[in-house]
């Protein structure tokens, strides 16, 4: 009997150092953006952008146009790298459903000179599809990004450390017509990010 | 009876033990080296970058990992080396913005010690100045979200302590000027201990009042004003510049011009060495800062076009670490938990005084626990020897094009030093546009310091005035090899069947590795001072100056397939005879590298 009710304590024992192990997940250390939360925003907008009246208004015969992808400009109180920048609209861009619909709309694509060598050491893409603006190549359309946040932490005059910090970030794409400057589509994803643990520690 | 006291002599010896292994364990205090501050002072960073890198692990799980990165971007900064310092400032930011790293830490840092349990993230003050490197690195690159999002990581809240001390009267004695003295800082900290009194102390809190303050860090301000201007973000630059006059009002004219003056070149320059971290008071349980550098209002001087401005100190960071409010306190929190364990009084105590055998034995493991203890109490006196003393920021109004500047700290003629090719932003370059330059000024003087044109043909200024051979076969060229250069090289005298391919051949032989070519981690000493690796650094940085405008000794080729190449160059590019061709002289290199 006694050993039946050791062997009990034992798997109950057990069962709940499990339990607590995967009760206990230790909380986000930072608020930083993730190479996931890049990834899951790229979807989004992808399909925002398949699915609005820029895309779905071109047909088969529309005039060809040139979308020139530069990378997005960062206003977040995160810092990005220029990989990153660049790949927050080349994820957009080239994903194969994406690259199907461009090619039936008659939308050609192009990044600029100084990008090209980012896209083929990071492997961004086919290096034929995500090829430079040629010599006297002139784009004609740009899709840019853009990369906000609002941080929220305890401030000034507060009499107990923070620990926690929230980060809220937004992505806003848009389609410019380069000759005129109009905005032809826009496109968003936000996210928030929280982190815990003093900051200077 | 007996079985209880060869029960109490086993505890007694396992707490020897221990104390004992924490004694061993705990007891090597941090030296900075001395070595790489030499190098610094003589702003020779391609050798001070080369020798922390040796001994920086390269594992994130490194406690020293921050600290090793810190001193790495801080001298890639200042040699001019963005291929370096990119990869440094990648992993220093993102430790950095990590919350936390020392959460579950507490109780192994008070058994062992901090210097043998804790994650080194620095003291805020030091945070707060990597925070600035890394914005600094974004701003030389044109990168000004970047350089704005870490100026602002740099300005935190702190925590002011100045209630609990003024009802303690620690301040009282003690004027503005002589607080960064070591015996000012001991008294300061005592007073923050003995304010703590016996309040129960949380796990991370010193239990004394304190509100939180917005930083007084003045380059943070400076920085991020300028940023936002760059980004053409008016309100967060009216939001820095006001702040800065609020906590820095004799900057409160550079706050002006920043906000609206006419400038498109902003230089920072830099100074000395920061305050050495110490070990003071009690078991050295107390940290103090000591200036190695000695604080001056000593204004910058800028000579451009004829012209010289002055510039005043924007940062002392012997004012800062001397500040508590700069200070992350762990030593303030375990010196009063030393403290107050009595364990070494009341273990003797007890030990002296009980007829117990039992109980004295257990009293005397007590008061040796309580001695061990003590010898791991010591400060944790790791802190990033190779950051300044000073920051400078001078805003300039450049044409377009190479323009000679010359910069130096008033009555430090040592500091002089000549940028022969710094450049404004180009005419092509957006309405606004704004480029920032680094200067680390040197300690001591220099020989490259008046340099007045570049000496070795590079990839940021191209060919020289002749065609030149390559530096490792006896040239003045250390550009990256290409099909374009090959053209140079064969005017130069590098025989007509030589290819590209068989160029990079050689290099290769010879272990040297080029920027671009040869993606191999981050680059290390140049080629021109003795190591191997060939790039080009900014033509702002002293770095530019030190390589590229002073002259170096001779290559001295060390592989057959160089030193074959360098006899049928100076042989007029005939093909040796025989495999067995013998190496040229010392002194037929060194005529070969004078042509």
């Amino acid at each position: 009997m006694s050993i039946t009710f050791g062997r009990f304590a034992m798997a109950a024992g057990l069962s709940a150092a499990l339990v607590l192990g995967w009760g206990c997940e230790a909380p986000p250390r930072t608020t930083r953006l993730q190479a996931a939360d890049l990834e899951v925003a790229a979807g989004t907008v992808a399909e925002q952008l398949a699915a609005s009246p820029f895309m779905s208004s071109r047909g088969a015969d529309a005039p060809p146009i040139l979308l020139a992808l530069e990378p997005a400009t960062n206003a977040s109180s995160d810092r990005l790298s220029r990989v990153d920048r660049l790949g927050i609209v080349t994820r957009v861009a080239y994903t194969p459903a994406m690259q199907d619909l461009f090619r039936a709309r008659n939308v050609g694509m192009r990044v600029y000179q100084q990008d090209e060598g980012t896209i083929r050491r990071y492997s961004m893409g086919d290096p034929k599809i995500m090829a430079a603006l040629r010599a006297g190549e002139q784009p004609t359309h740009l899709l840019r990004a853009e990369v906000r946040s609002l941080t929220r932490q305890a401030g000034e005059g507060s009499r107990e450390p923070s620990t926690l910090r929230a980060d809220t970030y937004l992505i806003a794409y848009s389609i410019v017509e380069l000759r005129t400057g109009r905005v032809e589509w826009t496109g968003d994803y936000d996210f928030k990010r929280y982190a815990k643990g003093l900051t200077v520690d | 009876m007996m079985g209880n006291l060869q029960k109490s002599l086993a505890g007694l010896w396992s707490i020897l033990a221990i104390a004992g292994a924490l004694v061993a364990s705990g007891c090597s205090a941090y030296q900075p080296d001395a070595g790489v501050v030499a190098l610094v002072a003589g702003d020779e960073f391609g050798r001070a970058r080369e020798r922390v890198a040796l001994g920086a692990k390269p594992q994130p799980s490194d406690r020293d990992f921050i600290l090793n990165r810190m001193k790495l971007l801080t001298l890639a900064v200042a040699d001019g080396v963005p291929e370096a310092s990119e990869a440094y400032a990648d992993r220093l930011y993102d430790m950095l913005r990590s919350q936390g790293l020392n959460v579950d830490k507490t109780i192994s840092t008070f058994i062992a010690g901090e210097s043998a349990t804790r994650v080194y993230k620095g003291e805020p003050y030091e945070q707060a100045l990597a925070y600035s490197y890394v914005s600094i690195f974004d701003a030389t690159q044109g990168e000004w979200g970047n350089a704005r999002a870490s100026a602002d990581d740099s300005l935190f809240l702190l925590r002011d302590f100045s209630d609990a001390l003024h009802k303690s009267a620690a301040r009282d004695s003690d004027t503005a000027d002589d607080r960064t003295s070591p015996s000012s800082q001991v008294r300061e900290r005592e007073a923050l201990i003995r304010a703590s009194g016996n309040r129960s102390s949380g796990a991370d809190s010193l239990g004394v009042d304190y509100r939180a303050v917005a930083s007084d860090f003045e380059f943070g301000y400076v920085m991020k004003a300028i940023a936002a201007r760059s980004l053409g973000e008016n309100e967060e630059l009216r939001d820095a510049v006001n702040t800065l006059k609020q906590v820095a009002p004799a900057l409160a004219s550079l706050a002006d011009t920043i906000a609206t003056g006419n400038y498109n070149t902003v230089l920072v320059c830099t100074y000395g060495t920061p305050p050495r971290k110490t070990g003071s008071g009690m078991d050295n349980a107390i940290a103090i800062y000591p200036p190695t550098t000695m604080s001056d209002a000593n204004a910058l001087l800028v000579t451009a076009g004829g012209r010289t401005s002055q510039w005043p100190v924007v940062t002392d960071v012997n004012r800062m670490a001397a500040d508590v409010r700069w200070n992350n306190l762990e030593d303030m929190r375990l010196a009063k938990s030393y403290i107050g364990t009595g364990l070494v009084v009341g273990g003797a105590a007890v030990a002296v005084s009980s007829n117990d055998r039992g109980a004295q034995l257990a009293g005397l493991g007590a008061a040796l626990a309580g001695l061990a203890m003590k010898a791991t109490a010591a400060v944790d006196t790791r802190h990033n020897e190779t950051f300044p003393q000073r920051f400078y920021v001078a805003l300039l109004s450049l044409p377009e094009g190479d323009v000679p500047l010359s910069v130096q700290i008033e009555d430090k003629p040592e500091t002089q030093v000549s940028l022969p090719m710094v450049q404004g932003p180009r005419a092509t370059a957006p309405r606004g546009t704004i480029a920032l330059h680094y200067v680390r000024l040197p300690m001591r003087q220099v020989a490259w310091a008046g340099a007045s044109g570049v000496k070795y043909a590079n990839d940021a200024t191209g060919d020289l005035a002749q065609p030149t051979l390559p530096y490792i076969l006896g040239g003045r060229c250390v550009r990256v090899p290409t099909p374009e250069r090959m053209a140079a090289y064969y005017a130069a005298g590098l025989p007509r069947d030589v290819t590209l391919d068989q160029l990079f051949d050689v290099y290769r032989e010879e272990g040297i590795m080029i920027v671009g070519v040869s993606d191999i981690g981050e680059p290390q000493r140049h080629v021109l001072e003795g190591g191997n690796w060939i790039y080009t650094p900014q033509t702002a940085s002293v770095g530019f100056v030190r390589l590229l405008c002073a002259d170096h000794p001779a290559y001295i080729a060390r592989s057959a397939a160089a030193q074959e190449l360098i006899s049928r160059i100076a042989s007029g590019g005939a093909k040796p005879v025989s495999s067995n061709t013998a190496a040229p002289t010392r002194e037929e290199r060194v005529t070969t590298a004078a042509r």
